[in-house]
């Protein structure tokens, strides 16, 4: 709702931001050109979290798992079968969408802990099938035929991250659709009596956000080149996630934006300057914790604390322990 | 003249507690039928099977003459029955207009492209979400945050919620909990209307006495899940039983 599309000068100023954007690969080191690409692919996975944990309001803990498969399927197409790099992505987002409705078809049953913890065991199970079978490579992992085009890849991220962010706009914001997930997650039983059939939505909610991760978890394997069950289906992939959408404010188009963008270049910064150590990882830990104690409505709420400051007395003064609670009530009732 | 619904020898038990035993009663449509009973007597559970949020032991209800065993929430709603909440459930951090177009939104297409890329038109609020805000009162605050409205608002928003999915049967859970005298009476002024402006017949639960004797055509009084007592209103009033296991209370305030 942050962003309007209004005709004028807003657009004018996003085209100009959007050819900035595509001038930036021939103008900087192909160190920051990783990072930015990395960024631009993490602005998509945490847009695609943001989709069944802030839309939904159901947190996964699973959603590295769907990244993993991506770019396992992605990396297998196209070393044993030689299928080219774009069908090959595209058909690992569209078995992560299948496969993520399979998923979800027992495990949206749950709520609240359950469905993070049952989430989190499924991608704990992916990952150690992914080790124990042939086919992958097991802890060896897999080797993808290399592509050494730095700039190929920072357009690819910003495309796909680019697609999810119009997608969660058109979708989420905008539609229907989007509407019936927010009833969902404000008052599940309501929606149901309301005529809303809240098992197809709970699924097609999860599907799709399944699906991009599946295919930037492509792009990222090509990309990579190596990838290992520990690199892409570790914990750690859906923990940032998780972590990008609450830093940057949950259940927004704007705040995982920004979550991902700060979180990621500040892990770099912290790992460039004190790497040798890992200091860094208990700096970032600070950080966060900070934010979530005094912005428990994200970094977003920022911006949005000016506007509504006469009159709005939830924002910013709130204590965090009653919007957890009320958090945790809003997800947990069902 | 067809029945709007019937409904036969119902039960549901939960572990050893019957919470309703042997229910039954005949809806003819157009009328207002009223529920009323002690805590506890089993209403809200009624309401829940009637809505297939709860499945019977056993028993049958029909809506105008079609069988609701085995159908989900949603199929009901969209054959014409609404329901509100006696413990609101609104949807609190949506706009007052959102509420109310989610209940409109059974209407529109399931199907996948269209469903999911169908832009919500916000501008034209559409003629009948403008009826039902004036009609409750909640023109002027139809940007604000359901969960902001004061408690007598957030009520009637939930009628009006309920009314979007243009329904033939209308069940109320206590509309009318929590709220002064006045505000009761303007209540019943205003079901009365919104039941001849739409056509609705209405299942009414409620613990205020006024608020039935002076809406109900029908009604049926439970206790400890069965029914003890139905008739028109006059006649459960004077019942001896009633007034021992409900009215009685009543009578000391």
């Amino acid at each position: 709702m942050q962003l309007k599309f209004n005709r004028g000068p807003q657009l004018v100023l996003l085209f100009c931001f959007f050819l900035v954007l595509c001038l930036v690969p021939f103008f900087i080191s192909s160190f920051w050109l990783r990072i930015a690409t990395g960024v631009f692919m993490w602005i998509g996975l945490a847009l695609s979290w943001n989709m069944i944990g802030g839309y939904m309001g159901y947190i996964s803990f699973g959603h590295g798992a769907f990244f993993g498969v991506g770019a396992y399927i992605t990396g297998l197409l196209m070393s044993h079968l030689n299928v080219p790099f774009f069908p090959a992505m595209l058909a690992a987002g569209l078995f992560t969408y299948l496969f993520a409705a399979l998923i979800g078809y027992p495990t949206l049953r749950l709520s609240g802990a359950y469905f993070a913890i049952g989430t989190w065991a499924f991608a704990e199970m992916m990952r150690q099938l992914v080790l124990v079978l042939k086919v992958t490579g097991g802890p060896y992992g897999l080797r993808l035929p290399a592509f050494l085009n730095e700039t190929f890849f920072y357009f690819l991220m910003l495309g796909l991250a680019l697609l999810v962010f119009l997608f969660s706009y058109l979708v989420f914001e905008k539609s229907n659709f989007g509407l019936k997930v927010k009833a969902v997650r404000e008052e599940e039983t309501a929606a149901q009596t309301l005529g809303l059939d809240t098992v197809w939505i709970k699924i097609q909610v999860f599907a799709l956000s399944a699906l991009f991760p599946g295919i930037i978890g492509g792009a990222y394997a090509y990309w990579i080149t190596y990838i290992h069950p520990d690199s892409v289906l570790g914990p750690l992939i859906a923990d940032q996630m998780v972590i990008m959408v609450l830093l940057g404010g949950i259940g927004t188009l704007l705040g995982p934006t920004i979550g991902a963008i700060v979180l990621y270049i500040g892990n770099r910064i912290l790992w460039v300057a004190w790497g040798d150590s890992s200091v860094y990882l208990v700096i970032l830990g600070v950080a966060i914790c900070l934010v979530i104690l005094f912005l428990p409505e994200g970094l977003i709420s920022l911006g949005r604390a000016k506007k509504f400051r006469p009159g709005g007395r939830h924002f910013g003064r709130a204590p965090a322990g009653e919007i957890a609670r009320n958090k945790a009530r809003a997800q947990g009732g069902s | 003249m067809e029945l709007m619904m019937e409904i036969r020898a119902l039960n549901l038990s939960f572990g050893g507690l019957r919470a309703v035993s042997n229910f039954h009663l005949k809806v003819e449509p157009g009328r207002i039928y009223g529920i009323i009973g002690p805590n506890g007597a089993g209403k809200t559970t009624l309401f829940n099977l009637i809505t297939g949020l709860y499945r019977p032991d056993s028993g049958e209800i029909f809506f105008q003459g079609v069988s609701l065993a085995g159908k989900k929430p949603y199929e009901i709603s969209r054959l014409g029955i609404a329901r509100t909440f006696q413990n609101l459930r609104l949807f609190n951090d949506l706009t007052v207009v959102e509420n109310i177009q989610v209940g409109q939104l059974q209407h529109q297409s399931q199907g996948f492209r269209r469903g999911l890329f169908k832009i919500r038109t916000n501008n034209g609020l559409g003629e009948k979400i403008n009826t039902l805000l004036d009609l409750f009162g909640l023109g002027g605050r139809a940007g604000e945050k359901a969960g902001n409205l004061p408690y007598g608002m957030q009520r009637k928003l939930e009628i009006a919620r309920a009314l979007a999915t243009n329904p033939k049967l209308l069940l109320l859970d206590e509309p009318a909990a929590g709220m002064n005298p006045r505000e009761v009476l303007n209540l019943a002024g205003l079901i009365r209307e919104i039941k001849t402006r739409f056509g609705l017949t209405i299942i009414l639960i409620e613990h205020q006495m006024r608020l039935v004797e002076e809406l109900c055509d029908f009604i049926t009084v439970m206790n400890f899940g069965e029914i003890i007592a139905e008739g028109k209103p006059p006649e459960v009033q004077s019942n001896p039983v009633v007034i021992k296991a409900y009215l009685g209370e009543e009578e000391v305030d």
